[in-house]
């Protein structure tokens, strides 16, 4: 099977590094070819992870791990923290025909996660939340 | 943060180094023009720069989303905070010129029952003279 990594990224888990994460990606996604459309829904998932590593930890995380492999024609995204035990995948689904006034303002970036990733998992390891999640490439 | 207004009826908010607002009135109907990324380090400064604009019942309001490269959940979020007021205020949001990428996320999201999507400026400003 052809796949093609590219070495992970370590990160503090703190909002001034979303921009070395979004920078790995857009390496990534330049060395890969990767369009547009697949380059921001990859983004999008990891900076929602991130944030949620940041905001929602009952206890500080101390670093993020993050990686990317090419295969075929999918891109499969590993972020891994050392937080508390914390499974996004059991998010509530957001009710997105809800009405303006009653739209709940959260939720809707693990929602995306779900509807634009092919699979969407997560694992408590090794005293580590390790979620993945898989692009199906569009171009 | 900087923040520049001039007297002819245009407000520039530069709000961080990575995305740009502003906001312009067009025969009365505020425009909200954002450039660059409205994301999870950017939406909250502009949701507090907006904070003072949304003072006003507002029903009416454009957004132009033409030269925006990337929108998160947390961007999302700050376009839904102008849904919900312009929608209190028994009107609705308008957005114009989204790119074809951020429209995945805008679908997925059902945004679209919530606002009014126009192809350019044009067609926006039309519709709001056809309503007014």
């Amino acid at each position: 099977m052809q796949s093609s990594a590219q070495s992970p990224i370590r990160l503090r888990p703190e909002l001034s590094k979303l921009p070395q994460l979004v920078a790995y990606i857009a390496l990534f996604a330049q060395e890969h070819g990767l369009n547009i459309s697949d380059t921001y829904a990859l983004t999008l998932a990891a900076e929602e992870l991130f944030s949620n590593t940041i905001r929602h930890s009952r206890s500080p995380a101390n670093w993020v791990l993050f990686s990317l492999i090419h295969r075929h024609e999918s891109v499969i995204a590993t972020y891994t923290d050392d937080a508390p035990p914390f499974d996004p995948t059991l998010q509530a689904e957001s009710d997105i025909t809800a009405s303006a006034g009653t739209r709940p303002v959260g939720g809707l970036g693990i929602h995306f996660i779900r509807r634009a990733m092919r699979s969407f998992d997560y694992r408590r390891l090794d005293n580590r939340n390790v979620v993945t999640f898989t692009r199906h490439l569009t171009g | 943060m900087r923040v520049f207004r001039f007297s002819y009826g245009v407000e520039l908010l530069y709000v961080s180094g990575i995305m740009k607002a502003s906001i312009e009135y067009v025969d009365n109907v505020p425009i909200i023009n954002l450039s660059g990324r409205l994301d999870t380090l950017t939406a909250p400064a502009l949701d507090a720069e907006l904070a003072s604009f949304l003072v006003e019942s507002r029903p009416r309001i454009l957004l132009d989303l033409a030269d925006v490269t990337y929108i998160s959940s947390a961007g999302l979020r700050s376009i839904l905070h102008l849904v919900k007021h312009t929608s209190a205020h028994g009107g609705r949001l308008g957005v114009f010129a989204v790119a074809p990428h951020i429209m995945e996320l805008i679908e997925i999201s059902g945004f679209p029952s919530l606002l009014d999507l126009y192809p350019d400026r044009k067609g926006a400003l039309d519709s709001m003279h056809g309503s007014a």
